[in-house]
């Protein structure tokens, strides 16, 4: 689930890479999306009734936005809660419909913007970990991306982590205290 | 300016439901004693619960109170409507037993034209509370062509 992946970008000097903080693949099929639209009593035809959702120029079956969002969220909030920490904000928009039994990859990252400032012996001064006084709020990157490796959905998220060792834990897969 | 609000009772059906729709497996989710185990009263419900109340704002309709493609006869916008850009803040949990209430505000709309064609871009802000107090800000869009 966690690790190290990407590479520094071109003309830069090598920098620590940006860890990948979680990551998932889900694969949304009919009684997926089912269950999502009986769950929320969601009525909106899109999402169950194919021949309709081609009537509207759709390809397939869409998985609902707030179905993406809930991916999204629930895998910042295991990798939060891991760590003994917990999920304070997300912000994603959409790019293009997600379809039916289409694999989705949800990844979450540290932000790009910071990734100068990314180096462990820094934390708790760093601009990725900033002390709230009441713990460490770090920023983070979502994306969910299709097998043709299209962006879905894309956006931020902060996790409030409760210190140091639970920020290294997030980064760097390890146990939380 | 006050918008449409609903109030319901969260139960661990609903919670449970939830939880395995979106794929979150955790025991607290599904389990009393392991929720309690970690110090919740009840069951947690997944970080995204709250949209169980607002798609519908608290309202179970009948068919014939609905349009063609499902939405509701008095939803806002109409074409081909599909979800726009979104933000949540979180503050709280919500468990089951909670009385969960939801209130949401219409903050406008905007007139745009993409590469296939105009489209119309609602916005909301909904609130969620438990016991008066604020649990989930939510900022959403929703987009009609």
């Amino acid at each position: 689930m966690t690790g190290e992946t990407g590479q520094a970008a071109p003309g830069e000097a090598a920098r620590p890479v940006p860890p990948l903080i979680a990551e998932r693949r889900v694969r949304p099929r009919e009684v997926d999306l089912f269950m999502f639209s009986a769950a929320t009593w969601l009525t909106h035809r899109i999402h169950f009734d194919r021949d309709y959702a081609r009537t509207e120029g759709f390809d397939d079956l869409v998985v609902h936005g707030p179905l993406q969002g809930a991916y999204l969220a629930q895998l910042l909030w295991e990798a939060a809660a891991a760590q003994g920490g917990e999920l304070a904000s997300l912000s994603y928009r959409h790019h293009r419909p997600a379809y039916c039994a289409e694999w989705l990859t949800v990844t979450a990252t540290l932000e790009t913007l910071n990734l100068e400032t990314l180096n462990l012996k820094t934390l708790g001064s760093g601009t990725e970990a900033e002390d709230s006084g009441d713990g460490f709020a770090v920023e983070v990157a979502v994306s969910i991306r299709n097998a043709a490796d299209l962006l879905v959905a894309s956006g931020q998220a902060v996790l409030r982590l409760p210190d140091q060792r639970a920020v290294s834990g997030l980064l760097y897969g390890e146990a939380g205290s | 300016m006050t918008g449409p609000t609903a109030t319901q009772l969260v139960t661990r059906h609903e919670v449970r439901h939830f939880a395995v729709a979106i794929g979150a497996m955790s025991p607290i989710h599904h389990d009393v004693a392991a929720a309690r185990a970690r110090g919740y009263r009840d069951l947690v419900a997944p970080a995204f619960f709250f949209t169980t109340l607002s798609l519908s704002l608290g309202r179970v309709r009948p068919s014939d109170e609905l349009r063609e493609d499902g939405l509701g006869l008095d939803d806002d916008l109409s074409g081909r409507v599909v979800a726009g850009e979104s933000t949540v803040q979180w503050s709280g949990v919500i468990l089951a037993g909670d009385e969960l209430t939801v209130r949401q505000q219409f903050v406008g709309r905007r007139a745009k034209t993409g590469r296939s064609g105009p489209f119309t871009i609602f916005e909301y802000t909904r609130t969620y509370t438990v016991d008066g107090r604020q649990v989930v800000l939510e900022q959403l869009a929703r987009i009609s062509r």
